[in-house]
């Protein structure tokens, strides 16, 4: 980690002085990229440069800046990564690159504030966020944001998959969510499940409507609204919900881990290999083809212990996904 | 190492982020931090049920629709909806229940668990169902295991096991207050506060529990309690439950002999219970346990006054003295357990552990004196599952047990259990357990003790009564225990189907069960001449009534028959619940004794009472009915065949007694709940009538009349179960 840091401050200092030579490891991945390159994509490719800017890196996102930094270099574009501090942000403003890739909320609305004219790809960072920053920032043309939610559709396949069709499907919606409604009663519909939906203002309202829902329902979908789902209120939804029986659909890995029995989510690679595909698109194209894209690529993580304790007997995360993706092309 | 490191980094990263979003702006509300943060381990493996249709053994939960629907006013009300459980009031403070009969008043063959404590009291040799510092409204679900549980439960889960989860102290938020009133002067008032602080959810109750008992005896209760609980989320893989309580009760008292007497029993009763589970990456578990109950009762009852003067010389002038009944008993027990969850592969999954307990028993006139009663007990156990394929699962477990009493016992279940279909279940399953003898069966002793004292409380000074009685104290003793008891056995087989139909919204399960118990302890005639006991030297042998009382391996039973339960969810409003039980029991005195060792009498007497204490026929039901506007009833009917009490029973084998009544006659019991709730912006009220015994008064556990051997009638007023109505108010409200 420190050797890391280390590095990083290097490749930091680097970019500070853009006019310094490169060091000599980077000299000659670069020179070895370059020899090994078919020449005509090498051709097209060595102009295109790109910055992965990130506010905080730890586990999840450490691991998809590294990922994402060698999948670009195979598809023969030049990547640096910056740590984004204010004193930085000015900078950014005359750098070269062709394209920024923010890393996170905070970083993507930092960029926007300081009105740098790249074209920004924002990655693991949540709906609702994107929409409040682009009525924040209408002016932002070259933005687009590879999404951290996965899409309404695919939740309702994962309960088809999990625990058949035809449930009743509770759903909880704050501040954050209440505007997924018609998407999501939608869904539910092409999908052939029924919605129950509460909306709620505050978590005080949290417990009478979870138990309207726990009458009613076969499942409890999750939803990030953190008005709903957050550190005081996750002990009490889950335990209220495990008592009553109600299997909880999270939209985590944590989740899973704490208690919920099925969750979605998209690993670093694979969230690095459709943001690589974007890129690719985005030199061709020079635009973006659409303002947001949610995750294509995907993984399922399973309590088997939890759903069986419900009585639910789960088949392994790759049959569920055949299953999920079987759905989704009809 | 890097996973550590980020992983460490997570956990720093919900705070500074939460911190930043109440002094910042909202917008970043529920950033991707919502998706990458670690989450504590909320539902965890030792807290998890087993699914019903893969137990190893046939086991019920009552959950909280249930529970409430049911108006029940003890725990052993709640029992009345398992099929094979009899439930009695020996009085209208002493509620008993016992699976497949074969009980006294203390229920010593059922295992009690609250929250994985045992409430299994030394001193009783049993569960005293009064005294748990337990809410009715604190439960979230109890679940009976219908069968021996030694290889997950350890001692005592003999012939079944009541495992009883209260709520977390995250669920029910707030203020909760409710007053009861109704029959017998019931004033019950229950105060419960929850609330959280961080990583820590509390929760806090106390109430008072007060009636004037049943109309013909003297049963009163009066009993104040303060219980708490804490879930505390050390970091993100521990957690630490802490929980305790205290109990004061003042009862009154029921002296079978002398009836009409106003006694008083005193009790108190305290807990502490610590356990600190901790969850590895990997994803097996740990968790560490402690805890420590306490229960002191004291009681003392004028029995009779003894005129020896009446009987002549060399008697004369001895002074009067008056016999007290006085138990003054305290107790202790401390357990200490480990156990470790872990999931070897896929299909396997495994806990085990061990635990050390110490039961210390501090009682005066109860124990042979200079023995040292306490009791260690050491357990290893180990059981786990194998999943051979999709539907075929085998569940084995094995307990190894040390106790300084009767040594050492291995209790080993077996069990396979196979899914035909995903509605047809079947199990098949054996195992044994085994009882330990309680201290008291080992070292008791209670005697009447009496200096004896002459012309107004002189110094006796009478030298044949002295040379008779070597000394001046009288001694006639009714307990006196020989030691060296062996622990009960049970070997149960059982075959299981399970049916479930309509997308599991209607339930069947079907038990055929043939257990064998071994070496049940019983009470018989001390042979020989007690050591201690010189009222003999003076009157002759056989003077004081039956002389002392030891408890020996005495007896062995075969129960045979068959239970069949059904939960069946009709609608989103409509819930029934039914079950059936028959049971058969032929018992015998085990082999290795002879008549001199019990004589012919005693040995009919234990066989008639063990033979004659299940009913044969039992069932129940209950409709469960959820109307509009937070209206909900339910109609429960319970019926149990004649049975009888093992110590309120007839000796169906002496031809001299002839009696008429069963402790337990065929009954019928109907009772009625409505539930209504009204919701306001502040909180919510609750209304609740309680009615129960509508079909009328009936009698489950002391007889109304008997005749006994001189052919007089005698009358024992027994706990009434009368037509009895309860009001109750509840307020919830943050």
């Amino acid at each position: 980690m420190k050797l890391n840091s280390n590095i990083s401050k290097v490749k930091q200092g680097a970019l500070n002085v853009l006019q310094l030579p490169v060091p000599v490891v980077i000299l000659f991945i670069a020179t070895l990229t370059f020899l090994l390159l078919p020449q005509n994509l090498h051709a097209a490719s060595t102009d295109k440069k790109i910055l992965i800017v990130y506010q905080k890196a730890h586990g999840f996102s450490q691991q998809l800046i590294d990922r994402l930094q060698k999948d670009i270099s195979k598809i023969g574009y030049q990547t640096e990564q910056m740590l984004l501090e204010p004193e930085r942000l000015n900078l950014l403003k005359i750098h070269k690159q062709q394209l920024l890739i923010a890393i996170g909320s905070q970083t993507t609305k930092k960029l926007l504030e300081a009105n740098i004219k790249t074209p920004i790809l924002s990655a693991l960072i949540p709906r609702h966020i994107t929409k409040s920053l682009s009525s924040a920032h209408p002016e932002k043309k070259n933005w687009s944001s590879l999404l951290i939610d996965q899409p309404t559709d695919r939740q309702f396949h994962l309960i088809t998959a999990v625990l058949g069709p035809h449930k009743n499907v509770g759903i909880l919606l704050g501040p954050y969510t209440k505007d997924l409604d018609k998407a999501l009663k939608k869904a539910s519909i092409k999908t052939g499940h029924n919605v129950k939906i509460e909306e709620i203002e505050s978590s005080d309202q949290l417990s009478t409507s979870l138990k309207a829902l726990n009458n009613s329902t076969d499942v409890l979908l999750t939803l990030p609204d953190p008005t709903v789902y957050n550190k005081g209120t996750i002990r009490g939804i889950l335990l209220l919900a495990y008592r009553n029986k109600l299997p909880i659909i999270g939209f985590s890995q944590a989740y899973v881990k704490a208690g919920a029995i099925a969750a979605i989510y998209s690993k670093p690679e694979q969230i690095s290999e459709q943001l690589t595909i974007i890129i690719k698109s985005f030199f061709i194209n020079k635009s973006f083809q659409q303002k947001k894209y949610y995750p294509d690529k995907y993984s399922v993580a399973l309590n088997k212990n939890i759903a069986r304790s419900l009585g639910i007997k789960l088949t392994s995360d790759k049959a569920i996904i055949t299953k999920m993706k079987k759905a989704e092309k009809q | 190492m890097n996973s550590k490191l980020s992983f460490s980094g997570l956990l720093l990263l919900p705070v500074s982020l939460f911190a930043a979003n109440a002094e910042n702006t909202l917008a970043m509300l529920g950033s991707e931090a919502m998706y990458l943060d670690d989450m504590p381990v909320i539902i965890s493996a030792t807290r998890l049920s087993q699914p019903l249709n893969e137990s190893p053994v046939a086991t019920t939960v009552i959950d909280r629709q249930m529970i409430d629907a049911s108006g029940a006013q003890s725990i052993p009300d709640i029992l009345r909806l398992v099929p094979g459980f009899t439930v009695g009031y020996l009085n209208g403070n002493s509620p008993v229940a016992t699976y497949h009969g074969q009980s006294d008043r203390l229920s010593k063959r059922i295992q009690l668990v609250i929250d994985g404590r045992s409430v299994y009291l030394p001193t009783q040799a049993g569960v005293s169902w009064s005294d748990l510092i337990i809410s009715i409204d604190d439960i979230e679900r109890l679940e009976v295991i219908r069968g021996p549980n030694a290889s997950t439960y350890g001692n005592n889960a003999f012939q079944s096991v009541v495992s009883i989860t209260t709520k977390h102290a995250s669920e029910e938020r707030g203020h909760y207050i409710k007053g009861s009133t109704g029959a017998h002067d019931t004033a019950d008032a229950i105060y419960r506060f929850s609330g959280q602080s961080d990583n820590l959810d509390y929760r806090v109750s106390m109430g008072t529990k007060n009636n004037t008992g049943t109309d013909l005896l003297n049963d009163s209760t009066e009993t104040d309690y303060l219980s708490y609980r804490l879930d505390y989320q050390i970091d993100l893989s521990t957690q630490l439950y802490y929980s305790g309580g205290i109990q004061d009760s003042l009862y009154g008292d029921v002296l079978e002999t002398v009836s009409d007497m106003d006694n008083e029993v005193e009790v108190t009763t305290a807990f502490q219970h610590l356990r600190l589970e901790h969850h590895l990456d990997d994803g097996n578990s740990f968790s560490m346990q402690y805890y420590y109950n306490y229960t002191k009762s004291f009681s003392s009852e004028l029995v009779t006054t003894i005129s020896l003067s009446d009987f002549g010389p060399p008697l004369t002038n001895i002074d009067d003295f008056d016999v007290y009944d006085t138990y003054d008993l305290e107790s202790e027990r401390h357990d200490l357990e480990l156990a470790y969850y872990f999931n070897p592969g896929e299909s396997l999954r495994l806990v085990t552990g061990g635990s050390i307990r110490k039961d210390k028993v501090i009682a005066d006139n109860v124990f042979h004196p200079n023995t040292d009663n306490s009791l260690f007990l050491y357990r290893y156990f180990a059981h786990g599952e194998y999943s051979v394929n999709n539907n075929f699962l085998i569940n084995a477990g094995l307990t190894y047990e040390k106790n300084d009493i009767s040594g050492s016992d291995l209790a080993p279940r077996l069990a396979f259990i196979y899914h035909l279909t995903d509605q047809h279940t079947f199990r098949l399953s054996g195992s044994k357990a085994t009882r330990t003898p309680t201290i008291f069966d080992e070292n008791g002793y209670v005697a009447i003790q009496q200096q004896l004292t002459q012309d107004g409380g002189q110094p006796l000074n009478n030298p044949l009564l002295e040379t008779i009685l070597d000394g001046d104290i009288l001694i006639d003793p009714f307990i006196y225990a020989s030691g060296d008891v062996d622990s009960e056995k049970i070997t149960s087989y059982e075959l299981g189907w399970m049916i479930q139909l309509l997308d599991s919204k209607l339930i069947f399960d079907i038990k055929l069960f043939s257990d064998e118990t071994d070496k049940l302890i019983s009470k018989i005639d001390y042979v020989g001449d007690v050591p201690t006991e010189n009222i003999d030297d003076l009157f002759g042998p056989g003077y004081a009534g039956e002389g002392a009382k030891d408890s020996i391996n005495a007896a062995k039973t075969e129960t045979h028959g068959f239970e069949i339960s059904s939960d069946y969810q009709i609608n989103n409003t409509w819930r029934l619940y039914a079950y059936y039980s028959y049971i058969e029991i032929k018992a015998e005195i085990i082999s290795d004794l002879t008549d001199s060792d019990i004589n012919p009498d005693r040995q009919n007497t234990i066989i008639g009472r063990l033979e004659e204490s299940v009913p044969k026929h039992s069932y129940g039901a209950m409709l469960m009915k959820q109307w509009e506007n937070n209206l909900s009833t339910g109609l429960s009917v319970y019926h149990v065949g004649d049975m009888d009490w093992l110590d309120q029973t007839h000796n169906r084998y002496d031809p001299t007694q002839s009696f008429t009544d069963r402790s337990a006659e065929e009954y019928t019991r109907v009772d009625l709940v409505v539930r209504k709730s009204h919701k306001t912006s502040g909180g919510e009220v609750d209304f609740s009538l309680i009615l129960q015994n509508l079909g009328g008064t009936h009698f489950d556990y002391t007889r109304t009349n008997f005749t006994d051997a001189s052919q007089q009638t005698v009358n024992i007023p027994g706990s009434e179960q009368d037509r009895r109505g309860y009001f109750e108010l509840a307020f919830k409200f943050n």
